[in-house]
């Protein structure tokens, strides 16, 4: 056998398989030069596609935490209005018995501003962020305050007033009530009915725990305070007093007594909500900076995971040009093979 | 020398003119086939001019051996690659759509949603059924596992059979060569079947082969277990109809030796048969435990504690296994305990269950219940489920993953683990094959019918024919000159 023999079958075989393999690799290359990553991330990568995988989890999991963590900033923004609702009515409950201080023919209109002032507060608390009660503590799913007039509490509160003196509320009797007398009922007859124990019994279905939010790993916050605060109680009640009393027919001095204690506790109160307000401002600031963390770490993981899969699309689409000038070729070159024969020449 | 001899010379030389140009003709016409090798007259001088010793055929045992041994590795390795990927496939799906990992970050991610809004029925239904769909997605891959390792087995039952089949072809043939040889017989065609058989056996098993008088050949394995002398061996296997996990399959026997299983990615293996026993007991089976661990991670990291502080044991929670409510404890795998993981039925708003036992707890009675106070907004317990996904697990480091890992971390490496014995086989396949098709072009190189060699040694003996016909005719012309002078 020569040396430099060569049997047409190879000859065929070897033209065959180099046009084949080329074809093999265009689609995948074309892929590549489009989507600017591998195009079988397992095989390009083996055994660090478990890493893959796992930068892909953690963008996933940090995209998710920012979404709910925006729920959580909803919920403290309405936390920190309805709070500041609440301190508003109670402002306005002081500036309006201030003014009839000692003077009460115009007490009606205090009467007015605390009425409303439940309303308003009743609203405040009950408000709603996607259909969760934000005040509710853990019980989220019921309002936590119910409608002041007409409610059980109310006729708890005027059946306790004509236990204590023996006429109702309404009664003009009631002119004749002594400052201790009102200060004695206030303080024995009627905190008991609203603050402490009482509240939850009366006035309010919140619990006391509050849910915390998990806002990045490993942290948690709570975005809200529960209604059951005593401060919330206090002017709560503050206003419920102030809203009974100032529309009964109790003389001067009883009701310097009642506008006394109820600027008072207001004034406590809004104090006491200022302060957790703040500190559901500090949660709030603790967000936001687990949201930039979050956002940081995202970007900072995508680069990753470009650099881990990514493919540089220049490179590819030179790769993709000179494929197929190679294609080209062998295309021509094996026509021309094929008419390389003795045959062609032997007439 | 005379005249009569002269005539003698050139009838003989257009004889074998005509013989040589049949054998060429049969060359040209094999020209496209691979398996066939050239034939070459042998012509020897006697006194009566040329004649033909024998037809040749061109053949080259060396190149023959090197192409059949590494076809045999190139189809071991295509077994390893194709089958990383068709495992890869069944369990991780396309750009791992389907993998356990990815169920596992859609379940983490419903439980952030339904911590974040504990109170809403639907974000606790979506985490329900994000974790069905984590379960079932498990359990199905270790179906599919279990169903390839039988797919496997099928394969080899019918290659087994296909070597049988090639060994009685082979004995045929061989039979023919010792008979041809023994009476001086062309047996040409029935090397090129020989030759053929052998390619054929190299891609189930690895073998080498010896001759003997008469051109008697004889197969071994490269093992040196005896597949031909003579008559064919048995090889046998018993196929296996269903797989369970951790079951080895059977072996297959070859004159009663069993074929060594190939290890490792880059496989040593050779021939497909002990590459698919590769794939089929040592892979598929670390695939099945690696299942089986983020199974029982699951299990555990989801399970319920005793709130009472009475002591009862943990018992299963959102996942639970055919073997519950107890759990697995320790750091030991439990066979098989992927293909039973389910959502507890008690979680499962569709059968009757509700998502509010997975915030509150309680699924294995009220001695179980962490949400003492009944608060819909409760969420402690959810937060911690969502942590626990990237605690550690105790791990077992039989399945190729060794180290301290997290549930999300060891359903990640699994992958990892699977697609770098896909990658590197692939990349061994590769070479391995570019390997094997330079040999086997090398071969039918050395051996095959090149058509201009043909058609120039055609015009040799058309030239040939000429010039004994011009002989032919001038002794004609010779002889009639002397009769007529006579």
């Amino acid at each position: 056998m020569k040396a430099s023999y060569v049997s047409t079958a190879a000859i065929n075989f070897g033209l065959r398989n180099a046009t084949a393999s080329m074809q093999r690799t265009l689609p995948d290359l074309q892929l590549e030069t489009v989507t600017g990553r591998n195009a079988d991330s397992g095989l390009a990568l083996g055994s660090k596609t478990g890493e893959l995988a796992s930068l892909r989890h953690d963008i996933s999991v940090l995209q998710r935490l920012s979404d709910t963590n925006d729920l959580a900033s909803v919920r403290m923004r309405t936390s920190q209005s309805s709070l500041g609702q609440l301190t508003t009515v109670g402002d306005n409950l002081i500036e309006a018995i201030s003014l009839v201080f000692g003077n009460n023919s115009q007490k009606s209109a205090v009467a007015i501003t605390a009425t409303s002032g439940i309303a308003e507060m009743t609203a405040s608390l009950n408000s709603t962020v996607g259909g969760v009660f934000v005040f509710g503590g853990e019980n989220s799913d019921s309002a936590p305050v119910s409608d002041y007039e007409g409610s059980p509490a109310q006729t708890a509160f005027r059946d306790a007033f004509q236990t204590e003196f023996g006429f109702a509320i309404d009664s003009p009797l009631a002119e004749n009530i002594t400052q201790t007398q009102i200060q004695d009922f206030i303080t024995n007859t009627a905190e008991p009915l609203f603050l402490g124990a009482g509240w939850t019994t009366n006035m309010s279905s919140a619990s006391d725990d509050v849910p915390d939010t998990r806002v990045s790993d490993n942290v948690t916050v709570k975005t809200s305070i529960s209604a059951n605060e005593e401060s919330i109680q206090k002017i709560m009640f503050s206003t419920i007093l102030a809203s009974e009393l100032f529309s009964s027919q109790l003389g001067d001095g009883a009701l310097d007594t009642v506008g006394k204690y109820v600027i008072e506790n207001v004034t406590e109160a809004n104090g006491g909500i200022t302060q957790k307000r703040g500190s559901i401002g500090l949660s709030q600031e603790r967000v936001e900076r687990a949201n930039e963390a979050l956002d940081l770490q995202k970007s900072l993981l995508e680069t990753f995971v470009i650099d881990l899969d990514g493919v540089d699309t220049y490179e590819t689409a030179i790769k993709v040009n000179s494929l197929l000038t190679q294609i080209e070729v062998s295309y021509s070159v094996t026509a021309r093979i094929q008419n390389l024969s003795l045959m062609q020449y032997l007439r | 020398m005379s005249l009569s001899t002269a005539l003698r010379v050139a009838q003989n030389s257009i004889f074998n003119a005509s013989l040589q140009t049949s054998v060429t003709s049969r060359n040209i016409s094999e020209s496209g086939n691979n398996n066939y090798a050239r034939r070459d007259v042998e012509l020897v001088s006697t006194s009566g001019g040329a004649s033909v010793f024998s037809i040749r055929r061109a053949e080259n045992q060396e190149l023959l051996r090197n192409s059949l041994a590494a076809m045999a590795s190139s189809y071991g390795q295509a077994a390893i690659s194709d089958g990383a990927a068709r495992l890869n496939n069944v369990i991780n799906g396309t750009n791992n759509s389907t993998s356990p990992a990815t169920f596992l970050t859609q379940f983490e991610n419903a439980m952030q949603l339904f911590a974040s809004d504990p109170s809403n029925d639907l974000t606790g239904e979506q985490a329900i059924y994000a974790a069905k769909e984590l379960a079932n997605g498990i359990s199905d891959a270790s179906v599919a596992v279990q169903s390839y390792r039988a797919r496997l087995d099928k394969e080899i039952s019918s290659g087994v059979e296909a070597v049988n089949g090639l060994l009685s072809q082979f004995k045929i043939a061989n039979d023919e060569i010792v008979r041809g040889t023994a009476t001086g017989k062309d047996v040409n065609d029935a090397l090129d079947t020989r030759d053929n058989i052998l390619k054929e056996l190299s891609q189930y098993i690895s073998i080498s082969t010896s001759t003997r008088d008469n051109n008697d050949q004889l197969i071994y394995t490269t093992e040196g277990v005896t597949l031909f002398e003579t008559l064919p061996r048995k090889v046998s296997f018993e196929p296996t109809a269903a797989y369970a996990p951790g079951a080895d399959g059977n072996q297959i026997y070859i004159d009663g030796v069993p074929l060594t299983t190939g290890s490792g990615a880059s496989t040593n293996a050779v021939g497909s048969l002990s590459a698919k026993l590769q794939m089929r007991d040592d892979v598929a089976e670390q695939v099945q435990g690696q299942l089986d661990e983020i199974a029982r991670g699951l299990i555990v990291q989801f399970a319920e504690t005793d709130q009472t502080g009475g002591g009862g044991p943990d018992l299963a929670g959102l996942f639970t296994y055919a073997g519950g409510p107890t759990i697995p404890g320790g750091s030991t795998a439990v066979n098989g305990i992927a293909l039973t993981l389910s959502v507890n039925t008690a979680f499962d708003p569709s059968v009757g269950g509700s998502a509010d036992i997975l915030r509150d707890g309680g699924a294995n009675g009220a001695n179980y219940v962490q949400n003492t106070n009944g608060g819909v907004a409760f969420s402690t317990r959810l937060n911690n489920f969502i942590e626990s996904i990237s605690e550690t697990i105790n791990s077992d480091p039989s399945f190729g993953l060794a180290g301290t890992y997290t549930l999300s971390g060891y359903a990640q490496s699994s992958i990892g683990w699977l697609d770098g014995v896909r990658s590197t086989a692939t990349r061994a396949a590769e070479s391995k094959q570019a390997l094997s098709d330079r040999l086997e072009t090398a071969l039918s190189s050395n051996q095959g019918v090149n058509i201009d060699e043909e058609l120039s040694i055609l015009i040799e003996l058309e030239q040939s024919y000429q010039a004994s016909a011009r002989v032919i005719s001038t002794v004609n012309s010779m002889y009639s000159s002397l009769m007529q002078a006579v």
